[in-house]
């Protein structure tokens, strides 16, 4: 099996209507990973570091955070730093996704060490066109193993 | 020499004043012993000087020798004779001594007696040769000592009474010394010129001449006593008769004993006095006068400036900012009720106290105090609206608008400081939450476009899918229609057609039309927090490059434009062509129907900012829509040109960045004149 093919997706975006809109969009730029959809930050952190109801879980590997920013309970800086700071989970890529995007936001975001960061357009073709583009971009990405 | 033996001492008469001793004898063997001694008392005490008489004296001895020799001679044998011959030779020799001696004896008592005279005379100078050393040479040295001492004495005296003399002669007021006997003694200086009189013509004279005394018939002694009353007045008569009236001061003169001598009387001249008496008379009337009418004046005054006093007072205690007069030590002197209420002190607690007290301890907020700023308050003449903080009896904190001015005499000292501060506790509460707001509203427009963006990009997103979801539908229902009845058939294809269509057409404009107007209220949120840059612009050469851009409407329209002399301003150029290109626009977009476009530019420098005008006679604004003018979303008039009624409220906002205003004058149906000023660049809007 392609190595890229086994590479998980974890899509943290609090609205269900852009996590699908994502989903069709990076399917039609022809993904078929595994995208698993968790709806907050503290659901993302609890799945990452095995907590709460993620206890017990294994975590796939090798994965990739696709991430919003504006998030209920931990918003995406937050789960930024709690990743980047842990040694479990440091290397983990994280493309940040977020239709706000000031030049300071972009800076922070960075600074708390997210690999690449994406403006979701508000133009629906606009928007398929930088996801499918993303999709592409995926094809072409080397995500580090974890092992 | 037996006959010679002195018999005693005799004391010589007091004609000389001095003392002398004489000897002489009687013969014992003196037949008539009583004649000699009567004929030596009266040569003793004959008027003759001392030698003649011891001359005499010696020439009666030997007178007597020669008659005692003469009557015994007679009868005595020869050897007897002999005898008394030699007795008779010794007699003789003795008698040359004695003539001898008594000269030597005699000189110095003469040059005594003769210094005595001239020292009599008052001549000192004198001084007695001393030629031997017995006892008259002894009295000699004594008499020289004497006449030393004596001299010494009379110069003292001499120079005592000079002094007495100068003093009297010095002395202003007249001063006669006048005898029991009421005969004048001594006058001064000042008296003879008073009295025209010469001191001869006075010295000895009775005092009656120059005052009358008394009636007469009281003995004089009574009458002179009256002189000793004291600020006695009387009339000093002069040598031409001219009475003046005195005021006489006579005292008893005594010697050093007590024994009374005379009276002094020291005479002040009284005209002086008395026209003094009669000027100062006349200007105590003058005065009761004036102080009448004084007293009347004082009272006005008095009652004015207790007016005065009292309406000051009632401003002070009436004012409602806090009110502190300090002295220039920086000590309060006046405090207003309205500062007491509200530091919660009572007047005593502060009045001369430091104003320090009524500041925080420096050190936790060092802006509120400071010495450097004391030191400004007091130097400069006015310090105008700095904020301080006051701190209370309990120690709250009050923050406050402070100014002062300088209060200064008409000599320019400056007599303390005048100090009002304005509690602005509530104005800064309320400036805080202002500034809360304007952050929430800040965060709260970049949330709002966030927010509200997400849910857009569902709509559109998915009236996109469903659109594609249509075209998919459709294609499977033309494979599916024939075989589908006529009546679902027919249902279908209008749903198909138009019903969903139409549905997602009225999605998908709306969210397009929220999504514009959210994307104005970021960039209105964006206004206050963008850094404007201020150069300096050519303005009317600004103006017709942006006339440029609305040419083809301008010239399809038929619109003439008027530019006027345009001064060239210091602003920021982006905002600038925006508040340009929205008013411009709307005076070529709102003409009146039937009428052609007429637009007037102009602008002209004020004092601090520089004003421009857009006037245009197009359709105007209705007085009931004037209000919506600069408000967000809201358009005035009938709608006839898409917008969504933004543009004037941010050229609003963009002139108030730039300091100025903006405001406009309209009639409907006649025009609008749109006037705006621009004064600075400013940092923001916090």
């Amino acid at each position: 099996m392609d190595y890229r093919k086994s590479v998980t997706i974890l899509l943290v975006e609090d609205d269900k209507g852009h996590a699908r809109l994502i989903e069709k969009n990076l399917r039609r730029a022809g993904i078929n990973n595994a995208i698993v959809h968790l709806d907050d930050g503290q659901k993302a952190v609890d799945f990452l570091f095995q907590k709460g109801a993620y206890s017990g879980n294994v975590l796939p590997t090798p994965l990739l955070v696709l991430m919003d920013l504006n998030m209920p309970v931990l918003d995406g800086h937050q789960v930024l730093k709690q990743m980047k700071e842990n040694q479990a989970t440091h290397k983990i890529p994280v493309i940040v996704l977020t239709t706000t995007a000031n030049a300071s936001e972009v800076l922070l975001c960075y600074e708390l060490g997210c690999n690449i960061f994406i403006k979701k357009p508000v133009e629906y073709t606009d928007f398929c066109e930088a996801i499918r583009k993303l999709g592409m971009f995926l094809e072409i990405v080397l995500i580090p193993n974890g092992d | 020499m037996l006959a010679c033996l002195p018999r005693g001492w005799v004391r010589s008469p007091p004609n000389g004043g001095k003392f002398m001793y004489r000897n002489f004898n009687v013969g014992t063997r003196c037949p008539c012993p009583c004649v000699c001694k009567k004929v030596a008392i009266g040569l003793i005490k004959r008027k003759m000087s001392i030698g003649k008489k011891i001359s005499l004296l010696l020439l009666l001895m030997l007178a007597a020798a020669v008659a005692n020799i003469c009557l015994v001679f007679n009868y005595q044998t020869f050897q007897l004779k002999v005898v008394l011959m030699a007795m008779l030779g010794f007699d003789i020799l003795v008698f040359s001594a004695g003539c001898l001696f008594g000269v030597k004896l005699v000189r110095p008592i003469k040059a005594l007696s003769r210094a005595a005279a001239e020292m009599g005379r008052g001549e000192f100078m004198k001084e007695v040769e001393i030629t031997s050393t017995d006892e008259i040479g002894e009295l000699c040295r004594t008499f020289n000592k004497m006449v030393m001492n004596l001299e010494g004495f009379r110069n003292s005296l001499v120079s005592a009474r000079d002094y007495t003399d100068t003093i009297l002669g010095s002395m202003i007021d007249p001063l006669i010394v006048v005898d029991f006997e009421g005969t004048i003694q001594v006058v001064n200086h000042a008296t003879l010129h008073l009295l025209g009189y010469a001191k001869e013509d006075i010295i000895g004279k009775p005092v009656g001449m120059i005052f009358k005394l008394k009636e007469d018939g009281i003995p004089k002694k009574t009458r002179l006593q009256e002189l000793t009353k004291e600020g006695f007045i009387r009339d000093y008569k002069t040598k031409s008769g001219e009475k003046i009236p005195v005021g006489l001061y006579t005292s008893i003169m005594r010697d050093r004993k007590g024994k009374m001598l005379g009276y002094v009387c020291v005479a002040r001249d009284m005209r002086q006095i008395n026209r003094l008496v009669v000027d100062l008379e006349k200007a105590r009337a003058e005065l009761e006068e004036w102080s009448g009418t004084l007293e009347k004046k004082v009272e006005e005054r008095t009652k004015e400036l207790k007016q005065s006093r009292d309406y000051t007072e009632k401003i002070i205690s009436s004012l409602n900012d806090s009110l502190i007069v300090l002295n220039p030590d920086m000590t309060i002197r006046t405090v207003s009720c309205f500062t007491l209420e509200l530091l919660g002190y009572k007047e005593d607690e502060l009045l001369n106290q430091p104003i320090h007290k009524i500041f925080p301890t420096p050190g936790k907020y060092d802006t509120c105090f400071d010495d450097g700023f004391w030191g400004e308050l007091a130097q400069r003449s006015r310090m105008n609206n700095v904020q301080k903080v006051f701190q209370t009896k309990e120690g709250r904190r009050i923050p406050v608008l402070f100014s002062s001015s300088v209060m200064r005499d008409e000599n320019g000292l400056a007599l303390g400081v005048v100090c009002i501060a304005r509690d602005i506790s509530e104005h800064k509460k309320i400036m805080d939450r202002l500034s809360r707001a304007n952050e929430e509203i800040k965060s709260f427009a970049s949330i709002v476009s966030h927010d509200l963006r997400s849910p857009l990009v569902n709509l559109k997103g998915f009236s996109h899918e469903l659109k594609e979801a249509l075209r998919e539908i459709k294609g499977i229902f033309e494979e599916l229609s024939p075989r589908l009845a006529d009546g679902q058939r027919l249902r279908g294809e209008e749903l198909l057609r138009d019903d969903i269509p139409e549905a997602l057409d009225f999605i998908e404009t709306s969210t397009s039309a929220m999504e514009r107007l959210i994307s104005h209220i970021l960039t209105l949120s964006r206004i206050g927090s963008r850094t404007l840059i201020p150069v300096e612009i050519d303005t009317r050469e600004f103006v017709s490059n942006k006339l440029k851009i609305f040419k083809y409407q301008i010239e399809s329209k038929n619109i003439r434009v008027t530019v006027k002399e345009l001064p060239r301003v210091v602003a920021d150029e982006s905002a600038l062509d925006q508040i340009f290109g929205n008013i411009l626009s709307n005076a070529i977009n709102y003409l009146a129907p039937g009428r052609s476009g007429e637009i007037e530019i102009s602008g002209e420098r004020r004092k601090g900012d520089t004003l421009f005008m857009i006037k245009d006679n197009g359709r105007g604004i209705a007085a009931e829509d004037c209000h919506k003018v600069f408000e967000l979303f809201r358009r005035a008039g009938k709608p006839t040109v898409p917008g969504e009624g933004i543009g004037l409220c941010y050229v609003k906002a963009l002139v108030e960045r730039h300091g100025g205003e903006i405001w406009f004058e309209s009639r409907e149906g006649v025009g609008t004149a749109f006037y705006f000023t621009i004064s600075g660049v400013s940092d923001g809007l916090s």
